[in-house]
């Protein structure tokens, strides 16, 4: 019932997640008119964009708090213990494209409640950008026995946003993807993703612990759409 | 050597391959900019020119991509020395060449790396700027012609265009980067790029990188369908793959030179490769295409006007120009503009869309506003929340100029008339920045009152057009409207003039339709009909008010009687779903507070509406104390508690609203209209998420606080500049991230120094109360309805 068109790329989108994202911070209570706009909302934000990804394979070194990924040194804690154990990193970014910023930008002019929907659906959409992209990634070094670590993105823990800037740049994003950074320091379009993904040969396991419900790691513990 | 232009469509032009690969086989490491080692290692880069050159490439393109100053502003080198160095290493190639045939010498300008606003934060003149300090070094260096490649913006592609041609007198050539859907990364198709760069007469144009040939065969396929100029194909060596930590791409050079043979047969006129291309791949091209014979571009007639995303063909099928984004006769209009109230330009913009328009007339003329600045601001904001391509309506020329040249795509422009200084005007403005114009069928001597003479004048606009450069496919004419209940023949006057521009003329036709019943009762239903008839006369694009259910329903039925509409699908879908949908109408027992509470926009307007007239309610305040009020307040409460959600808010909120847009006409005038006060809201400089604050502006608009939005990315001065300026007692800051909070910390420290008695409320994802208060803040509000509350304490204890 609460599934927008199949056979889109982003047909496997959570409507919950949608609405989480919306602020609805409880499904069965939500109204029904408002569900089906959240499902309206997903569908438009998914026809609106135009997702691309851009990745690179990167050497990696860790040493205490500072890791050398092809040459570019990042310090951080955080970063450092993430990739502890990875011989090499992937160097990741993604974007819907501003097709949904424009999108997001009319209903934000006349129709707020809907605006606030639209970009619960963006927020989710893109997630699920990256799961379906990684998992490509990931599908290809199985092959040679490697996994992917959850990927990991400036502004988590102590690794500075202002890496975003070093990680696109390295990726070259603009000119593959369309991605860019702003004079303040913010990803445009603004639902895109830039993160270092570490490559392990002992992932599996390390996997399941790190990507238990994406929140359990986050140390914003008040955040308002925190996954219970 | 003869000028590259003269040499379009007469052979088939070779470029070089990729500059880069070649670098990176070379040892360049990733993260270094390539363009330093024009001056570094000048011998690497002329010794990769010259084996483009040996190859048999007619053009280098110089190690200029990324020379713009905001790429090199940390390498210690000016844009002037790079460029130049790069053009010396050209020209040292050509010279060590033994390869005899045509060299040339392209200045190379990439994307300068960030996106424009409205997608981005960098001003179009600032991009300008950018490109403008790069051509002219190129020229002064000596380069033959200026390349801009690998754009994915088409806003950045026309301000690179114009700084190029403003500043040199080389030949441009542009291509884009496409994907294997066609667009490019902002969402622009083959036919808005090839619109938007034939209008600003660029001398060839078509697309590299992305892809490789077979993969961009379908792409380039469309442009020759559908362009006018000479045509560019620099496709990559196929997809990038990855082995042992180095990229490298799949085709080999024979693979290339065969797809590139087919595409050649396109009908191309420059050809060569972009990312993974090597002196090999040009080569096996050059010897297989060689003698392929070049054809000549020729003129493919079709009309289009274009947005950023797609372009609208006219004079195949009947469009729609939404009429509504104009004051005339329009008091509240005229009040938005007096009031620089944008929000409500724009909320036309959108409706129009939403009601069917294709193309939307912008028109902000009124005595008393600085009509350019107005024009300028609305095409551009609306050009932040519509893909659809605007008509630029004026009469003030320096209003028109501003525009279009600010205008991302091509555009219709409204209008030029048969008058001698409306042409001398407006032609070199459309030949310059690109347009299809409207030409209205009247001359110095008035509208003529017959068709001929409609005619004559058009024809003579054609030809004038013609001496400046302007094909016929872009000059559509208007055969004028006039008022029938006025002059009775009038009608018939202007069907005739539709029918004869049509046939003798062949070219494209507007008008308003509307005008024709000025003065007369009923005027939809006159309307459709003359509508109906206009379409039969052959009328491409109609000015009308989509929102008219008798002008839509003309327009469905006459798509699908005339075979526009296979299969009548269009009519059934629109008409059957307003079968099917259950009209949002107040069950006789739902009061005002309940249909906001539900949220219910369309219910709430029309109880209001049905108490006001019935005579059930005398004093439109009580409605909005006992009804109205009590409504947010029981909202406004559960979402503090949790049982209300905030898109539920929200559509409570724009039910209240549509609500009080029904009272405040029976309110004008008994001063019960107040505000409770005026407010600020503002996300701080270099931030540009404010979804955030707009749900707070939506809020305290609800509660009757006077919002003063001063957008995103706000300096802190411009917030004390309208504080001071307004007088104003609250001021409400956002900002999403940590790095951005630092510019809050600054705006506050702003005003306490400057307007000490404002008070200063904060939110925004990563602020904590604590945070809030550690920056100076007055207080910390975790969601819209705290900033409510907040305002509501601040302006209650001072009243």
């Amino acid at each position: 019932m609460y599934e927008v068109t199949p056979g889109r790329w982003y047909s496997d989108v959570s409507i919950r997640e949608v609405l989480r994202y919306s602020g609805v911070r409880s499904f069965k209570d939500c109204d029904e008119k408002i569900i089906s706009d959240a499902v309206r909302a997903a569908e438009q934000a998914g026809e609106a964009s135009l997702p691309k990804s851009v990745s690179r394979e990167c050497s990696l070194s860790v040493s205490g708090n500072v890791c050398v990924i092809d040459g570019l040194e990042i310090v951080s804690r955080s970063l450092a213990e993430h990739l502890a154990g990875c011989e090499r990193a992937l160097l990741f970014a993604a974007t819907l494209g501003s097709g949904v910023d424009m999108l997001i930008g009319r209903y934000s002019a006349v129709r707020m409640s809907y605006a606030v929907l639209l970009q619960g659906a963006a927020a989710a959409l893109i997630e699920l950008y990256c799961d379906i992209e990684c998992a490509a990634l990931e599908s290809r070094y199985l092959a040679e026995g490697c996994f992917l670590l959850p990927r990991f993105s400036p502004g988590y823990g102590d690794f500075p946003l202002e890496c975003q800037q070093t990680l696109t740049g390295h990726l070259n994003a603009y000119k593959y993807a369309g991605i860019a950074v702003s004079d303040g320091g913010q990803m445009t379009p603004m639902k895109s993703v830039s993160a270092v993904i570490g490559l392990s040969r002992e992932g599996k396991s390390r996997r399941g612990s790190c990507a238990s419900g994406k929140c359990a790691d986050c140390p914003n513990t008040g955040c308002l759409f925190r996954r219970v | 050597m003869k000028k590259i232009t003269e040499l379009l469509g007469k052979k088939i032009l070779f470029f070089d391959g990729a500059m880069g690969t070649m670098l990176q086989n070379s040892g360049l490491k990733a993260g270094d900019l390539p363009e330093l080692l024009n001056l570094s290692r000048p011998d690497l880069i002329t010794s990769v020119h010259r084996q483009y050159y040996d190859a048999g490439c007619h053009i280098a393109t110089v190690n200029t991509f990324g020379a713009n100053r905001c790429k090199l502003k940390d390498s210690g080198c000016s844009p002037e020395q790079v460029i130049t160095a790069a053009i010396n290493c050209a020209k040292s190639a050509r010279e060590q060449s033994e390869n005899g045939g045509d060299k040339y010498i392209a200045m190379d300008m990439g994307p300068i790396g960030r996106l424009i606003e409205p997608m981005g934060d960098l001003s179009f003149d600032e991009a300008y700027d950018l490109f403008a300090e790069m051509a002219v070094c190129g020229e002064k260096a000596g380069a033959d012609l200026i390349l801009i490649e690998t754009m994915g913006a088409t806003y950045e592609v026309k301000a690179a265009v114009l700084a190029a041609k403003e500043n040199t007198s080389l030949p441009v050539f542009v291509t884009c980067a496409f994907d294997a859907s066609g667009k490019t990364f902002t969402g622009a198709d083959c036919e808005a790029v090839a619109a938007m760069l034939e209008g600003l007469r660029v001398d060839a144009y078509g697309l590299n990188c992305g892809l490789g040939p077979d993969e961009l065969y379908p792409v380039i396929q469309k442009f020759s369908e559908v362009s006018s100029l000479p045509l560019i194909f620099n496709p990559n060596a196929g997809l990038p793959r990855q082995k042992d930590g180095a990229t490298y791409f799949d085709v080999d050079p024979d693979s290339f030179a065969g797809s590139m043979r087919k595409a050649a047969e396109l009908g191309l006129s420059v050809m060569g490769g972009c990312c993974g291309t090597t002196p090999a791949h040009m080569s096996a091209m050059i010897g297989l295409c060689r003698d392929i014979p070049a054809r000549a571009a020729s003129d493919k007639g079709i009309t289009m006007v274009s947005s950023y995303t797609h372009a609208v063909r006219i004079g195949e099928e009947p469009l729609i120009v939404g009429e509504r984004i104009n004051p005339t006769g329009k008091k509240r209009f005229k009040e938005a503009l007096k009031n620089d109230e944008i929000s409500y330009i724009l909320g036309e913009g959108i409706a129009q869309q939403e009601a069917g328009a294709q193309i939307l007339d912008v028109n902000v003329g009124m005595p008393g506003i600085d009509e350019p600045a107005m024009l300028v601001k609305a095409v551009t904001r609306l050009q932040g929340v519509t893909d659809l391509p605007l008509q630029i309506d004026t009469s003030d020329t320096d209003a028109m100029e501003q525009a279009l040249r600010r205008y991302n795509g091509k555009p219709l422009i409204n209008s030029v008339s048969g008058k001698e200084e409306s042409m001398r005007a407006v032609f070199p403005l459309v030949r310059k920045y690109g347009g299809a114009v409207v030409g209205l069928a009247l001359d110095e001597s008035g509208i003529p009152p017959t068709a001929e003479g409609r005619v004559a004048v058009a024809r003579r606009i054609i030809e004038t057009a013609a001496a400046y450069g302007i094909s016929r496919k872009d000059i559509i004419i208007d055969g004028l409207t006039l008022t029938v209940s006025a002059e009775p023949d009038s009608a018939n006057v202007t069907l005739e003039t539709l029918r004869r521009v049509k046939e003798e003329l062949g070219v494209c036709t507007t008008l308003g339709v509307s005008n024709i019943s000025f003065g007369l009762p009923k005027r939809e239903v006159i309307n459709a009909v003359f509508y109906t008839c206009a379409l039969n006369a052959g009328l491409d694009c109609a000015i009308i008010n989509p929102k008219s259910e008798a002008m839509m329903n003309a327009y469905y039925s006459y798509r699908a009687l005339r075979g526009f509409d296979p299969a009548c699908g269009e009519y059934i879908s629109v008409y059957s779903a307003a079968a099917d949908a259950p009209a949002q109408k107040p069950a006789a027992s739902m009061s005002l507070k309940s249909a906001i509470i539900s949220g219910l926009g369309e219910v709430s307007a029309s109880i209001v509406r049905d108490k006001l007239t019935s005579g059930e309610v005398s004093d439109p305040m009580t409605l909005i104390t006992e009804e109205l009020i009590p409504a947010l307040n029981e909202v406004g409460d559960g979402f503090e508690k949790g049982t209300v959600f905030l898109p539920q808010l929200l559509m409570s909120a724009e039910a209240a609203k549509a609500s009080f847009e029904v009272l405040k006409d029976a309110l004008a005038g008994s001063g019960s209209d107040e505000k409770n006060g005026k407010v600020i809201l503002a996300t701080v400089k270099d931030d540009i998420h404010d979804i955030g604050k707009n749900i707070v502006k939506v809020l305290l608009e609800n509660y009757r606080f006077e919002v003063l939005d001063l957008g995103r990315d706000v300096p802190a001065e411009t917030v004390l500049e309208n504080a001071l300026k307004y007088d104003i007692k609250a001021v409400g800051l956002s900002a999403l991230m940590t790095t951005t909070v630092v510019r809050m910390e600054e705006t506050i420290r702003l005003l306490r120094k400057e307007a000490p008695g404002v008070k200063i409320f904060v939110g925004g994802a990563v602020l904590t109360e604590e945070y809030a208060m550690q920056i100076g803040a007055d207080a910390y509000c975790r969601d819209a309805m705290a900033s409510v509350r907040y305002c509501q304490k601040i302006f209650n204890a001072e009243s």
